[in-house]
Formats: C-alpha cells, sequence, structure tokens
C-alpha cells in the first residue's frame, strides 16, 4: 500500500514535471525544424565509421584550448563568487515582470516591446534573414 | 538560483569554446559556436529576472542572428566541401598564413 503522503509526494513530483513539459511544449516548434536540419547535415558530413580521434587536435591546440577556457571558467567562476545578497536589491524587477505576465500573459509581455520600442531592430532582423537566406542558396547551388 | 543558472551557462560557453579550439571537424566547430551563443542566451534569460523583460526580448536577436549565421555557415561548408571533399579544417589552407 502506497502512504498518503507517498501519493501527495508522487502528485508533487508529476505535477512539476507537468509544468517543466508544457514550457519545453511552447519552446519545441521554434527549434526544431533548425534543429533537425542540423542534424542531417552532421550525419551527412561528419564522416562516421572513420577514425574520429584524428578530428581532434594535439599538442599545443589542446594546451591553448584548455588555458583559454580555464582562464574563462576561473574569470566567470571568480564572478560567480557573488552572493546572493547581491542579487536581491534588483528582485523588485522580478515581481513587476510576474504582475506584467499576470496582466497580459508571458507572450504579451515579450510582444509588446517587440513591436513599439524595438520595432526598428526587429525589421532589420528581417532583412537580416532575407539577406541570409540569399546568400546561402547563392552559396551552396552548384556552380555552373 | 541565479547562481545556479549562471554557472550551467558558463560551463556551456567553456564546453562550446573548448570544442571550438581543439576540434578539427569543420561542423563540431560549428556546433559549438552554437552552443557559446545559447549559453549566453541562458544568461541573458536568467538575469532577465533581475534586469527587466529586455533580457528575454534579446535572446529573439541572438536566436535569428544564430539561424541567419547557421544558414550562411552550412553553405559555406558545404560548398567547401564541393571543392575538398571534406571537412577537416587542417585540410585547406585558403585564407591562412
Amino acid at each position: 500500500m502506497v502512504s498518503k503522503e507517498g501519493k501527495a509526494f508522487a502528485m508533487t513530483i508529476l505535477e512539476s514535471f507537468r509544468s517543466v513539459w508544457e514550457g519545453l511544449l511552447n519552446l519545441l516548434p521554434s527549434m526544431v525544424g533548425a534543429i533537425v536540419v542540423l542534424f542531417l547535415f552532421v550525419i551527412m558530413l561528419l564522416n562516421l565509421g572513420h577514425d574520429y580521434k584524428k578530428d581532434i587536435r594535439g599538442g599545443l591546440a589542446v594546451l591553448l584550448g584548455f588555458g583559454v577556457t580555464g582562464s574563462i571558467g576561473g574569470l566567470l567562476a571568480n564572478q560567480l563568487g557573488i552572493s546572493d545578497d547581491a542579487w536581491i536589491r534588483f528582485s523588485d524587477v522580478g515581481s513587476e515582470i510576474d504582475m506584467e505576465v499576470a496582466g497580459k500573459g508571458i507572450t504579451g509581455v515579450i510582444a509588446e516591446p517587440l513591436f513599439t520600442e524595438y520595432v526598428v531592430a526587429f525589421e532589420f532582423t528581417g532583412i537580416l534573414l532575407f539577406v541570409a537566406i540569399v546568400g546561402a542558396v547563392a552559396l551552396a547551388k552548384k556552380a555552373d | 538560483m541565479i547562481t545556479q543558472v549562471l554557472f550551467l551557462s558558463a560551463i556551456i560557453f567553456v564546453i562550446g569554446t573548448l570544442g571550438v579550439i581543439v576540434r578539427r571537424n569543420a561542423i563540431i566547430m560549428f556546433l559549438c559556436i552554437e552552443l557559446q551563443l545559447n549559453a549566453v542566451n541562458l544568461a541573458f534569460v536568467a538575469l532577465s529576472r533581475y534586469a527587466g523583460i529586455e533580457g528575454q526580448l534579446f535572446v529573439f536577436f541572438v536566436m535569428t542572428v544564430a539561424a541567419a549565421e547557421a544558414a550562411v555557415g552550412l553553405a559555406i561548408i558545404i560548398s567547401i566541401f564541393r571543392h575538398h571533399q571534406t571537412v577537416i579544417t587542417d585540410n585547406f589552407s585558403f585564407l591562412r598564413w
């Protein structure tokens, strides 16, 4: 027999999984197409079945790699040493966002500044994507 | 919470940097650049909790620039593959001293 507390605990776990899953569902359609296409390219060009060890650089590059990433990591870890108290003075922004989300919904909260304050950047993004797709087709098509 | 998310973001960014420097396959390097971009996105979203909704807004712009970069980058890799039959970066040395 499962105890009442156990059942309640399981329900809480399920509930939290459900909310995470719903969040993922919102994100999924926008990224899934790009990722599937990228995955196809990877399978095509990754040269699977061959010795992949020659894909990893040796000697100086590894040293340089670990040096650079180590210093980046150390720098970031140093910055992360800031205690949670330092963040608290900003925390009213979080509750402001919560209130706006309760009023307009998360889509409205993000979309409103996107189409008012940042509309020029938004339009330029469209131009950028257009130019990029034209460039990609021009680069990838077979030369005559 | 913010510290953990920023820590995860830092780890992902470092993995991406290491991949770009250490691997030879252009596709893998490309994926690692995407990893770096998404690590920064994660940091933006985490910090938007403390600095305003603009953090989440900016992620959209980063994503679109990343998409444009992916399109052009993959096209370049394809055209390199056509010329050299490989995407291992040691095998082609144009634009290199």
